[in-house]
């Protein structure tokens, strides 16, 4: 466990939360906790500078958009991009939702009539998913899962993205299994039929690095609270050519370039995406989250997470009867490690975590379908980031051994 | 003993009292807890004087839901309507013999909150 070039207890002093050494948070894959650096942007933005963005001539207005701009720019070089492609939203579940009604407005239905999305996915990504299909009365088809219930079944790709397909989404990363997903397969597949490719990144972003060309993508979005930013902040990317066709699905200030009475003409990208105020203070204190995962680095920073996920699958297997639900090279894992087991049910489990300190999820994690698909109806989740230690997995171990004692 | 896994507790969730399909309900009603995952199918069936004779339960959950569900079945058997519409959270924690903790209310309140939706829409 010492082979990690991180200085992890330098880098929990950056985290007020985790000031109690007896508190062991992993349920970051929920929502990751947030370092002073983050809370400092807010604090900055709302104390010296809060002024609306691109409206105001005054000194405090110019200062408040050259940081809600830097942030822009700072996420286009995060994922690859370039920063004109970059929409704010509200999170990775607006960013879907906005997403699918920008495509129901603009892609040609007549002629392609297929959806097709994975078995895996998370309500965010499933639901408007489901919602648009069913106003565009489309089918919507799921790439399955393999005999193994944690990667998808790349076999079938050919089979189920065709000519007819007019979309193809998947999650870069699984929220439940921590599985990475070879998006660039199905990217490549979605391309040769000319469908779109979307990937929710949400799960992902943070924890092993992006780049949206590698994978082959033609939309992507996540959340800010899952990688250090604070909550309401989401990003929507997608390629430039594809932003041009797609029409505005949020109408108000700040996306039109002129208005009548009657009818209005649209901004230029990326204003035409972003009506109305958004969370200024987020974005900016975003652009902060970025700039500290820069320091870490992700690539040691997931190596770290690595080393964790593998002891503790390796920890859980050894008590009874418990079925861990993770994908198990723990390279390809982003970092959550699921768990069912017979003797006891999640809720209960957590419960007992709970007293000791240990922040797990009981649940489906928005990912009903895919419990149903495994046949279970809840899984614990212990989902760990770079702030984790061994004692984090320790703490846990024991714990769930506590509760075996009271429920077998 | 654990502060809220109680015996009685435990011995209805390893156990449960009631458990299975009544084929000739009268009422077959169904709850769940969305977030938990939770799902309980209650079954009742009513004697003449309008009292309940029989009473069963299917379902997964928790050991506080299933427990819930154990117990309260155990407790309502030959009760009349009216009565029934009147138990509340203070007869769950009585039953439970423990105050259930707000973190889990809509765990210990499922089964009553069935058995209450299931007087309110029949027939």
């Amino acid at each position: 466990m010492n082979t990690s070039a991180l200085d992890v207890q330098k880098l929990r002093k950056d985290f007020p939360q985790l000031a109690d050494a007896n508190y062991h948070y992993l349920d970051s894959a929920a929502t990751s906790l947030t370092p002073s650096v983050v809370l400092d942007a807010l604090n900055e933005y709302y104390t010296s500078y809060r002024a609306n963005v691109h409206r105001g001539i005054f000194a405090e207005a110019h200062r408040a958009t050259e940081a809600y701009e830097e942030t822009r720019k700072k996420i286009a070089v995060f994922i690859g991009a370039d920063a004109r492609e970059i929409i704010f939203t509200g999170g990775a579940t607006e960013s879907s939702n906005m997403l699918a009604r920008m495509l129901d407005e603009s892609l040609d239905w007549n002629t392609r009539k297929i959806i097709v999305t994975s078995v895996m996915e998370h309500h965010a990504g499933l639901v408007p998913l489901q919602q648009l299909a069913k106003r565009q009365h489309c089918l919507l088809t799921h790439i399955p899962l393999a005999t193994d219930g944690v990667h998808l079944d790349y076999t079938k790709l050919n089979e189920l993205i065709t000519r007819d397909t007019a979309i193809v989404s998947v999650m870069l990363a699984s929220n439940v299994t921590g599985v990475i997903n070879d998006i660039s397969r199905i990217s490549a597949r979605a391309h040769e039929v000319g469908a779109l490719m979307i990937v929710d990144a949400t799960a992902a972003m943070g924890h092993i690095p992006v780049d949206v060309h590698t994978l082959g993508a033609d939309v992507v979005y996540f959340s800010a609270h899952k990688m250090l930013g604070p909550t309401g902040v989401g990003v929507l990317w997608a390629k430039h050519e594809l932003l041009e066709q797609l029409a505005p699905s949020s109408f108000g200030g700040h996306m039109i370039a002129h208005s009548t009475k009657h009818e209005s003409e649209w901004a230029p990208i990326p204003e035409r995406f972003e009506a109305g105020t958004k969370n200024i203070g987020g974005v900016i204190a975003f652009g902060s989250a970025i700039d500290y995962l820069h320091t870490i680095g992700i690539t040691a920073l997931h190596g770290y997470v690595s080393e964790l996920v593998a002891y503790a699958i390796s920890e859980l297997e050894k008590i009874p009867d418990v079925r861990v639900v993770a994908e198990r090279d723990p390279k390809k894992n982003v970092g959550d490690v699921s768990f069912s087991a017979s003797w006891g049910h999640p809720h209960d489990i957590a419960e007992i975590l709970g007293r000791d300190r240990i922040a797990v999820r009981p649940g489906h994690h928005c990912a009903l379908p895919y419990h149903t698909e495994l046949g279970i109806d809840a899984t614990v989740r212990a989902s760990v980031y770079f702030y984790n230690t061994k004692e984090d997995i320790d703490a846990l171990v024991g714990a769930v051994k506590k509760a075996y004692e009271i429920f077998k | 003993m654990d502060s809220l896994y109680q015996e009685n507790i435990l011995a209805h969730y390893k156990h449960p009292q009631n458990k299975g399909v009544l084929s000739d309900a009268d009422i077959i009603q169904r709850g769940h807890n969305v977030s938990c995952g939770d799902e309980l199918t209650l079954y009742l069936k009513w004697g003449n004087d309008e009292r309940l004779v029989a009473v069963s339960f299917e379902g997964v959950g928790c050991a506080i839901s299933v427990s819930g569900a154990s117990m309260l079945s155990e407790k309502i058997k030959g009760m009349r309507k009216g009565e029934m519409e009147t138990l509340n959270r203070s007869d769950m924690d009585e039953l439970y013999g423990v105050e259930v903790g707000p973190q889990r209310e809509k765990c210990a309140m499922l089964a009553l909150n069935t058995l209450h939706e299931a007087l309110h829409t029949r027939l």
